[in-house]
């Protein structure tokens, strides 16, 4: 299942960290779209470099799927970010 | 190999103990380190789900900096697969370009049926850089 949200911490210029939910699934369902329109260009160009169109698809996929879970925090001085993806 | 196994054997090559008495030894150290144990990937522990990467340093002009990374086994599997898309011709050049930076890797070798191996062998990985001077501790491992 690809990520429904991720979670965005970083420092404010009052020194605040606020904590952000992004709900993905909205950007992927504003991305549909797109996908749509330039999947049969992506399906040319797998077969122009011979790659198999339908395991391209479902490498990124399973890419995609596979971010969940990731957790990136840096945490310093003067800068402070986190993103976790649920 | 640990310690204690390489102990035994060393003892068995030194002719201090009969190979029953080194087979008792390494019988009693437990599963944990026979061969095809756990150390191995067979069976005990569970798969590794995460690789962490934890670093912990004091820079002079920042101040104290923590890194806490945790990526997921299942994007490591995703990123071999994805190599496989990679078209030939590109990866004889990645190659070359690897060779000539002094790294004698195949990409072709890194493929879905090498990969479950690899992930087995992550579950012993651990990896710890302390450096005193710098303050800097660097911790790489699974969970």
């Amino acid at each position: 299942m690809i990520p429904i949200f991720a979670v965005i911490r970083f420092v404010t210029k009052t020194g605040r960290k606020p904590h952000i939910w992004v709900p993905l699934f909205l950007i992927w369902l504003l991305l549909a779209p797109l996908v749509i329109v330039l999947l049969p260009i992506a399906f040319i160009a797998c077969l122009f470099m011979r790659i198999n169109p339908f395991r391209a698809c479902a490498v990124v996929w399973s890419c995609l799927s596979a971010t969940r879970g990731t957790h990136i925090e840096i945490d310093s001085g003067r800068a402070s970010f986190l993103i976790h993806i649920i | 190999m640990t310690d204690d196994r390489r102990q035994i054997l060393d003892m068995l090559a030194e002719k201090k103990i009969t190979p029953e008495e080194a087979d008792k030894l390494i019988a009693a150290l437990g599963d944990d380190d026979a061969p095809g144990g756990p150390g191995n990937g067979a069976v005990g522990r569970p798969n590794p789900k995460y690789l962490r990467v934890l670093v912990d340093t004091i820079d002079p002009k920042e101040g104290p900096t923590k890194v806490n990374i945790r990526v997921p086994v299942q994007l490591l599997r995703a990123g071999v697969k994805l190599t496989g898309l990679i078209p030939e011709s590109a990866r004889a050049q990645m190659n070359e370009a690897m060779r000539e930076q002094g790294v004698n890797f195949d990409v072709n070798r890194l493929n879905p049926d090498n990969l479950d191996e690899l992930i087995d062998q992550l579950n012993d990985l651990t990896i710890d850089v302390d450096q005193a001077n710098n303050n800097t501790k660097v911790r790489v491992f699974c969970e």
